[in-house]
């Protein structure tokens, strides 16, 4: 499956409530939908908690729906967006491409559209993406390289520059309870 | 005693026989008997019957569904005394395999609308004429994209409908305006 350029993929994996169930929606860089996937609610037993023990969470999340949700896209996007630092690096070694986790922040604003400055944490930095927003908190996988890092921070400038970057996570949500209604 | 006499008398000479009765003496042979004793033998076990199986999807275990193959560290054989009520049938429940079913759902998220919250406190050129004020500013938004913008005056926010099939992709920004005074209203202007 070829890149589709100008697209960025979201993918959230919900455990509220003890239902998993998980969603990825890929956009163009207008936020209008190009392929949108997402689980039916997975309720474990009482019999799988306990054959599976503390290791279910983490099978649901990251082997079962995360794995399912990238094989059935019909449409692969430039970047994996995450909001869930944990499934960072699962999210690498399925999609095998660009991925990043993507939070807001209370922080003035920088300087310039496109500055980045390191967090203070390996791999995590703050971004600025456009002019009117806080900057935002974006993570990356383990032993991504500067270069890397600079080139998708790029896209997600330009990305910035004709939508809200966070916004599709709303949507997403919303799908999720369009489809709880149900 | 009279009478048998003379039934004998007529017999012989009127029938001409006695009727003579057999008499052996040869014993028929004595029926011998072992003492050796044979022991029956029953299980008290009855057969086990395996209805159906399934194996647990783990990493770590090795299985194997031709010859049910797995590592020799894990079989644990003992012996145990043969209890008194024994099953005549185990029956393997069947645990159906953790799977996520995913579907296709893009024409359902497309009718959703994306949501815009003012960002006017970061907007810095405030363009406004004498007797109004600026109320917010979303973007950035395509506006030859656009299908229809809602305000939801609840949230502040404001809700897009765009045109899949458009092209356009030049953003801008819009200003909701109030002017000042009895009976105005509310006015959108693009930037």
């Amino acid at each position: 499956m070829a890149v589709s350029n100008g697209s960025l993929g979201y993918i959230v994996v919900d455990g509220a409530e003890g239902f998993f169930r998980g969603a990825s929606l890929v956009v163009d860089f207008r936020g209008i939908p190009m392929d949108f996937r997402y689980t039916d609610p997975i309720k474990p037993t009482r019999l799988e908690k306990i054959l599976y023990g503390s290791a279910l969470e983490v099978y649901l999340r990251e082997e079962l729906i995360l794995e399912s949700l990238i094989g059935a896209i019909e449409v692969k996007p430039m970047i994996w967006v995450c909001r869930e630092a944990d499934l960072l690096s699962s999210l690498k070694a399925i999609t095998k491409g660009k991925v990043l986790f993507l939070a807001p922040s209370n922080r003035s604003p920088m300087d310039a559209v496109g500055n980045l400055e390191n967090a203070g944490e390996s791999g995590v930095y703050m971004i600025q993406a456009d002019s009117v927003s806080a900057p935002l908190r974006v993570a990356f996988p383990e032993a991504t390289r500067e270069d890397e890092v600079k080139q998708t921070t790029g896209v997600l400038v330009e990305a910035a520059k004709t939508m809200e970057l966070l916004e599709p996570f709303g949507r997403i949500q919303k799908a999720f309870s369009s489809l709880g209604e149900e | 005693m009279i009478t048998q006499d003379l039934k004998d008398y007529f017999c012989r000479h009127f029938l001409g026989r006695v009727e003579v009765k057999p008499f052996s003496l040869v014993m028929a042979p004595p029926r011998v008997l072992s003492t050796k004793r044979t022991v029956e033998t029953h299980p008290i076990r009855t057969e086990m019957k395996v209805a159906g199986f399934v194996l647990l999807a783990q990493k770590n275990i090795v299985c194997s569904s031709r010859g049910f193959r797995f590592a020799a560290q894990w079989v644990r054989t003992r012996g145990s005394k043969i209890a008194r009520y024994v099953p005549e049938e185990i029956r393997v429940h069947t645990r159906p395999k953790l799977r996520a079913k995913v579907r296709e759902g893009t024409k359902r998220v497309a009718v959703l609308p994306q949501e815009r919250s003012n960002r006017l406190q970061w907007q810095p050129v405030r363009p406004k004429k004498e007797g109004e004020m600026i109320l917010a500013w979303y973007g950035p938004l395509i506006e030859d994209a656009i299908l229809k913008l809602t305000l939801n005056k609840q949230q502040g926010t404001l809700l897009i409908w765009y045109n899949p099939q458009s092209r356009r992709f030049d953003p801008k920004g819009i200003y909701l305006y109030r002017r000042l005074g009895v009976g105005k209203d509310f006015e959108w202007r693009w930037v």
